[in-house]
């Protein structure tokens, strides 16, 4: 149901240099979630990918088969209603950032529309509390989970939170990155939300 | 130059900027000069590689009014505008938010010019940084337009760079050059 989708999130990715091994994408329609197998191969992306598994019925070997970013990427499919994508990367800048066991605050627009008012970071990936409605990126010393209500949201995501970590460490030579206001960043997300909603959406019913 | 020609011309543009990378996704907008008073500009939130000419989007540079019904232009129209308005030379306006440039407009650095070819091509000894603006506000467009004054390009606090020239090529060459001046 979702291997073309998740061929074309493979391809965006790897074609904008995004550090793939370990990669988790997991996927949410209804009751049913679809997640990536360990070590799935990403230069044959088909059906074979991905597990199937029922939201409210997943047994303890099916979640054991998965690595600990595929069970945080479940946890937050179930608990998060509204997210139907997850996706788990290593780029390379948001591992430096995650270096530092620090959030990043909102130094960019597209960073505030797109990722939220920060990029958080959390320990583990077990965190997902961190993603809220003004949150939709957590940064691990592991790597950096996106999520969205759509795989197309989740790329964008995943792309402008490691474009936000560049800056970030490159404005360092520059004296530093500033922060948008806060207030400012949690308009513009809401905005952004309510913009490309109704949108993205109908495009991810259009995909299936 | 008629129209369709210039439909063909920004449409290959934004081509170009995503083939060199200096535009991510929807993110970004162009326009072209029709004549003093009309602009052609890409349309708000859709993929520069899926656009035909035909989606490209008149825009009354002065009302800043679109034909009803179709498309709607980018919501950076009245940065467009308002330098066309402002600067009768200027044929290209690029909005972008490219990788290099982005650390010059997070980190709220001027960026020295040091030859006098790189001088010659922005029309200033630096590359200027506009105050900050929401998107699409009227405030975005006041800073934006203060920090270019008669400059080819200028850096966006928190949010990009505007690159403009009297022909699609050299705003391109324009925007090329600074993001490769931007790297760090």
């Amino acid at each position: 149901m979702f291997e073309k989708k998740l061929t074309a999130a493979v391809e965006k990715l790897s074609e904008t240099g995004i550090n793939l091994a370990d990669a988790v994408f997991a996927f949410a329609w209804g009751d049913r979630l679809f997640i990536t197998k360990q070590g799935f191969n990403l230069s044959k992306t088909d059906d074979k990918s991905l597990i199937e598994l029922k939201r409210d019925n997943i047994g303890e070997n099916e979640l054991n088969a998965l690595s600990e970013e595929g069970r945080a990427a479940i946890s937050i499919l179930k608990k998060k209603k509204n997210v139907g994508a997850v996706i788990f990367t290593a780029p390379e800048y948001a591992a430096l950032a995650a270096e530092g066991k620090r959030s990043i605050p909102p130094i960019l627009d597209d960073m505030a529309q797109i990722v939220g008012t920060s990029l958080p970071f959390a320990e583990t990936g077990r965190e997902a509390g961190k993603i809220n409605a003004f949150r939709c990126c957590v940064l691990t010393v592991r790597g950096l989970f996106a999520t969205a209500r759509t795989t197309e949201e989740a790329v964008t995501a995943t792309l402008v939170a490691e474009k936000s970590a560049r800056c970030y460490i490159k404005a360092k030579a520059l004296g530093g990155a500033k922060r948008i206001p806060r207030w400012h960043a949690v308009l513009m997300h809401i905005v952004y939300k309510i913009k490309y909603s109704k949108k993205n959406i109908e495009r991810q019913k259009e995909g299936e | 130059m008629d129209e369709l020609a210039l439909r063909n011309e920004l449409r290959e543009l934004g081509i170009r900027m995503v083939n060199e990378n200096l535009v991510q996704g929807t993110w970004g907008n162009a326009s072209l000069r029709i004549d003093d008073r009309y602009m052609l500009a890409t349309p708000s939130g859709l993929d520069y590689l899926s656009l035909k000419p035909e989606d490209m989007v008149v825009v009354d540079i002065y009302t800043l009014e679109y034909p009803a019904g179709g498309l709607k232009p980018t919501s950076e129209k009245g940065i467009h505008a308002g330098i066309y308005r402002a600067r009768p030379e200027i044929k290209c306006v690029l909005h972008s938010h490219p990788l290099n440039s982005s650390v010059y407009a997070a980190a709220h650095a001027v960026l020295p010019l040091k030859t006098e070819e790189h001088k010659k091509l922005f029309n200033n000894d630096k590359i200027a940084l506009a105050e900050y603006g929401l998107p699409s506000t009227d405030k975005l467009v006041k800073n934006t337009l203060a920090a270019l004054k008669e400059a080819n390009a200028v850096f966006m606090k928190n949010h990009g760079v505007t690159c403009c020239g009297p022909s699609g090529e050299e705003a391109l060459n324009t925007l090329r050059v600074l993001e490769k001046l931007a790297e760090l």
